[in-house]
């Protein structure tokens, strides 16, 4: 199981770790739980409530909104991580980000604008 | 058997108290635990720890940095700072490693890395870098962050490329595309 947070109404619930569409119990709005790995070079764009990574050999630029974000490549963009947002020790994150909690391992790097709490994570982009 | 009080050992940490407010700077050779209120500027040359009543506005120069109250201005850290559940941080922040608890609340510019502890080390222009230096080469996870870890992802990079062709609707490619 996999705990998360309805980006909608905060509400906390568990999915199977291998579902791919829920809705919340408490708003009904439904959600995708879609895991992603992004590598080599890209533009690109990602929604979900699921896992993003970023791979070793990632060099990303694009929008994320997604559950959770681990970041072993380079990423620039604009983040919103409704969990954690995690840089691996040579993962290079740069941008805005705004997220729940956040762990950035020693030898890995960021750069740009970060808001936590405040419920900034929570606010699904328009 | 009363016993004198001794000049405290840079082992032991100097605690301001909650009672405690200053005004201006304040310099402490070893680690501090901050319980009070500092307005101005405080150098810690090791660890340095503000409670959750504690409230420090101002620059903040430290080695490694615990933060369960509030602060206000910029954070130099020349190894790693913690964000506690019950942390408060507006500024900017310079540090070797970061890490922030959910309940944490955090905004603000934020530079981590070596190069961004270098410049809390030049701010403070203080002498153990080399410590600092082997410290940031550790690969060690500071702090505890409590999130599920991600499940189930491929690895190669051409199965992932497959991957994301076979899952479109979580994709959407941005104004310029591959470029490699
Ligand atoms: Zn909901």
């Amino acid at each position: 199981m996999r705990a998360v947070r309805c980006p909608f109404c905060e509400a906390p619930f568990e999915v199977s770790s291998r579902a791919i569409n829920a809705r919340c119990p408490k708003c009904t709005k439904p959600m995708r739980f879609e895991d992603a790995e992004l590598n080599g070079f890209c533009n690109q764009n990602v929604t979900t409530m699921g896992t993003v990574r970023i791979g070793r050999k990632g060099v990303v630029r694009g929008r994320i909104e997604c559950g959770s974000l681990v970041v072993s490549g380079q990423l620039d963009g604009t983040i919103r991580i409704n969990g954690c947002c995690i840089v691996q020790p040579r993962g290079v994150l740069r941008g805005e980000i705004a997220a729940r909690s956040m762990l950035i391992e020693r030898g890995g790097s960021f750069e740009g604008t970060v808001e936590i709490g405040g419920g900034a994570a929570a606010r699904p982009a328009a | 058997m009363a016993q004198h009080p001794q000049e405290p050992s840079t082992s032991q940490p100097t605690v301001i108290g909650g009672n405690c407010r200053l005004v201006g700077e304040l310099f402490l050779e070893g680690s501090a635990i901050i319980h009070g209120q500092i307005e101005g500027q405080i150098e810690v040359t090791e660890t340095l720890e503000i409670g959750e009543g504690g409230l420090v506005s101002g620059t903040v120069r430290a080695g490694a940095m615990a933060v369960h109250g509030r602060v206000e201005g910029e954070v130099y850290c020349t190894d790693a700072l913690h964000l506690g559940s019950t942390a408060n941080l507006t500024g900017d922040v310079f540090a070797a490693a970061f890490s922030a608890e959910e309940g944490a609340v955090c905004r603000g510019q934020v530079v981590i890395g070596q190069q961004a502890a270098e410049a809390g080390r030049a701010a403070r222009g203080s002498g153990r870098d080399a410590m600092a230096d082997a410290a940031a080469e550790e690969q060690v996870v500071a702090g505890h962050i409590e999130q599920g870890a991600p499940t189930s992802v491929s690895t190669s990079p051409n199965a992932a490329k497959s991957l994301l062709r076979r899952r479109p609707s979580i994709l959407s490619t941005g104004p310029r595309s591959a470029a490699g």
